[in-house]
């Protein structure tokens, strides 16, 4: 079991769903953004375990690629969760609603 | 030879060119020099006779027929139109014309243009109008020969409005334009029409066609409309164009209006070359009107009906360049006359003639309006001889000639053309002789009346008249000059002359044969007496308007008081301008306005737009409620958009 790569795939699945739940259950503009994190990462796993199954060093090489996007993401993100709050004091996301046609 | 004929038009365009790039400087406040505009002016078409000259000269050695190819301009389908160029003894006939009485009037208008501003601007449409001229004259086909009856139509618009800035003359020359295109839609379909029938526009090619066996039998054949075979559609709708362009019924009212333009420029393009391209085009085209005389008929009646109608209105016109303007209308109606016989070089032969004389008549009123101050009503004239003698001899001279008087020119080419329609041998014949024969009484009349109110009598103005200066009287003479003599080039054989111009354009006239071979010594005693019975209209005409303008200047008045409702009818130009309005301006206004601006659109095409938009704006509020600008909403729907894909994929 311990070598089987489809245990990695439910991780990531469940990694998937907890994120994707996070996301649309939270109100926390911090915690969206955690759960975004979230679910990126189980895509990444799942290409590792993908990789893995294939024996494709491609999927390696990719891995890198997405955790160096993501740190690079999450350094944008986390900046501009900082400055909403410095402006609104607050990070409900049900009050950042401008946008509503 | 070929490179000569090219020059021609090609020195036209640069002298405009050039004298168009001088506008353009001193618009941008630069000085320029009135000289150095003038002698670029002067030397294109002096240049351009020249090589008239010398292509004239060359024609026989080069079997009457000189041709140049610039390059293929159209080439679509079967189509293939060259801009090329060719001249023939007809060609050369017009060429001079244009280039050698265009120059004098060229060096007529620097004297004439010198108060002006806008001279460069002036001198610019002018070479441009010569050379737009000599292109319509030289086309190869009817093509390029439109592009020539298209630039003159505008360089004509132009100059009738060069005093812009008077909406009334601005409104004359967009008259003349918008009355030209109504006949330019005829040609057009002509042109059409032609292309279609014979699958040329060439006129070599057009010919060749018209008398082949196959050629002929199509032309003659029914058009399928009212009967008439396809030469007559052709034929009637290209004099349709021609009715425009000269001025003939039912659209000379443009050419009066067309006054408001200077003077020169009535002298140029509004006498003696522009309104004379029906003529030539009708010329041009002989050999397709022999084979329709129902079209030939319609040219002479309503040639014949228009060189008589616009002889009356003439009588009663007070402004001198009005008097002339209705009798180039009737002169042009005299040379359609000739050319609608079939005997084109009769035709031709008057667009010579008329030149020359009318040239000098209208140079000579320019005179005596600058010389008076812009005055053009000849009530306010008189006693001028004594102040003008060059400019009184030289439009007396043009006068006479144009009256009849033998041996001056207008004499030999109006008998010429009266007895060509005399013996036509058709109803329509007789009916363009009369008319003709009518209307060389009131030439006579009308023309002596305005020598007489100018030059005879006292004084009557305000102005202090004075002689014009040396290049305005000496241009003047010389085409007065030339009325008097060129009339001996078309001697007829009766008179003991060769007939030299005849003879020169017999090769392109398809039956040059004289009609005295067919009808004997009776129709040289016909030839005898009418030639004699026109002397006496025109002497009788002469004598009328010295006894009603000098004996007895009190009777002109007496006449018109006992018929007011008549001479009113006559004066207002029997009112054809108020019935075109009420009949054709105003419908077309409303009908532009109710049903193109209302129905159209505004109605049809503003309501498809604001409908399309109206459309959009409905579907954006609907879909606006899905953007409610909740990050979680969004979310949720593209997570429930992924999970179908999913389930698509797999199900």
């Amino acid at each position: 079991m311990a070598n089987d790569p489809k245990a990695y795939l439910v991780v990531s699945v469940l990694l998937f769903a907890i994120g994707m739940a996070g996301f649309l259950i939270r109100k926390n503009l911090l915690i969206v953004f955690l759960s975004v994190e979230l679910m990126l990462n189980a895509g990444a796993l799942a290409i590792l375990v993908f990789a893995r199954l294939y024996g494709d060093t491609d999927g390696h090489v990719f891995f890198f690629l997405i955790l160096a996007l993501a740190a690079a993401e999450s350094a944008v993100g986390l900046s501009m969760v900082i400055a909403l709050y410095r402006l609104r004091h607050k990070l409900d996301t049900d009050d950042l609603v401008e946008l509503r046609g | 030879m070929g490179t000569a004929l090219s020059l021609i038009p090609l020195a036209l365009l640069a002298g405009a060119a050039l004298n168009g790039f001088f506008s353009l400087w001193s618009a941008r406040g630069r000085s320029v020099s009135r000289t150095l505009v003038h002698v670029v002016a002067c030397a294109a078409p002096l240049f351009a006779f020249a090589m008239a000259i010398q292509v004239w000269r060359g024609l026989g050695e080069a079997g009457g027929r000189i041709t140049t190819q610039w390059f293929e301009w159209i080439a679509v389908g079967d189509l293939r139109i060259g801009l090329d160029l060719t001249a023939d003894a007809l060609t050369c006939v017009m060429l001079l014309v244009i280039t050698g009485i265009g120059s004098l009037i060229h060096i007529y208008s620097t004297a004439y243009m010198h108060e002006e501003e806008g001279f460069a601007r002036y001198f610019s449409a002018l070479n441009l109008f010569t050379f737009f001229m000599t292109i319509l004259v030289l086309g190869k086909n009817l093509a390029v020969l439109f592009v020539g009856w298209e630039g003159v139509g505008l360089c004509s618009y132009l100059l009738i409005g060069y005093w812009w800035k008077d909406s009334e003359k601005a409104t004359a020359g967009m008259k003349a334009f918008v009355v030209n295109r109504v006949g330019d839609f005829g040609f057009l379909i002509a042109l059409f029409l032609l292309w279609r029938t014979a699958g040329t526009l060439d006129f070599a090619g057009i010919q060749a066609y018209a008398t082949s066996e196959a050629g002929r039998a199509t032309l003659l054949g029914p058009s399928g409309i009212l009967g008439a075979s396809v030469a007559t559609l052709i034929g009637l709708l290209l004099f349709w164009g021609a009715t425009g362009k000269s001025a003939q019924i039912p659209l000379y009212v443009w050419l009066p209006d067309a006054m408001a333009g200077p003077t020169p420029v009535s002298a140029l393009i509004h006498a003696a070359t522009m309104v004379t391209a029906g003529v030539y085009m009708v010329a041009r085209l002989n050999f397709l009107y022999a084979l329709s005389p129902v079209a030939q008929g319609t040219i002479m009646v309503v040639a014949g009906v228009t060189s008589l109608f616009a002889g009356v209105m003439a009588l009663a016109q007070t402004d001198i360049k009005k008097v002339l303007a209705y009798s180039t209308i009737s002169q042009i109606g005299y040379m359609m006359l000739g050319v609608g016989t079939g005997y084109v070089a009769a035709g031709m032969f008057h667009v010579v003639t008329h030149a020359f004389f009318k040239a000098a008549l209208f140079l000579g009123s320019g005179s005596v309006i600058h010389a008076c101050h812009h005055e053009q009503d000849m009530r306010h004239m008189g006693g001028l001889r004594k102040k003008m003698p060059w400019t009184c001899a030289a439009m007396t001279l043009s006068a006479a000639a144009m009256a009849g008087v033998p041996p001056l020119s207008g004499f030999f080419s109006k008998d010429e053309i009266l007895w060509r329609a005399f013996s036509h041998g058709t109803m329509a014949g007789k009916i363009g002789w009369l008319c003709g024969f009518l209307g060389a009484l009131l030439t006579a009349f009308y023309m002596f009346r305005l020598i007489f109110m100018t030059f005879g009598g006292s004084y009557r103005g305000h102005a202090h008249p004075h002689e014009v200066p040396k290049p305005m009287w000496m241009t003047q003479g010389a085409l007065a000059l030339g009325a008097a003599i060129v009339g001996f080039l078309g001697v007829p054989h009766i008179l003991g002359g060769h007939d030299i111009f005849g003879h020169y354009l017999a090769p392109i006239i398809p039956d040059f044969a004289q009609p005295h071979a067919a009808h004997g010594e009776h129709a040289i005693a016909v030839e005898w007496s009418l030639m004699a019975w026109s002397v006496v209209m025109g002497l009788a005409g002469i004598s009328a308007a010295w006894w009603a303008y000098v004996k007895k200047p009190e009777l002109p008045g007496r006449v018109t008081a006992k018929i007011p409702k008549l001479h009113a009818l006559v004066r207002d130009k029997f009112r054809v301008d108020e019935a075109y309005t009420a009949t054709v301006v105003r419908p077309t206004e409303s009908l532009a306005r109710q049903v193109v601006l209302r129905g159209v659109d505004q109605g049809l095409i503003e309501g498809i737009v604001n409908g399309l938009g109206s459309v959009a704006r409905l579907l954006g509020r609907v879909l606006s409620f899905g953007q409610t600008g909740l990050l979680r909403g969004y979310v949720g729907i593209m997570i429930l958009g992924a999970l179908l894909l999913l389930l698509s994929v797999l199900g």
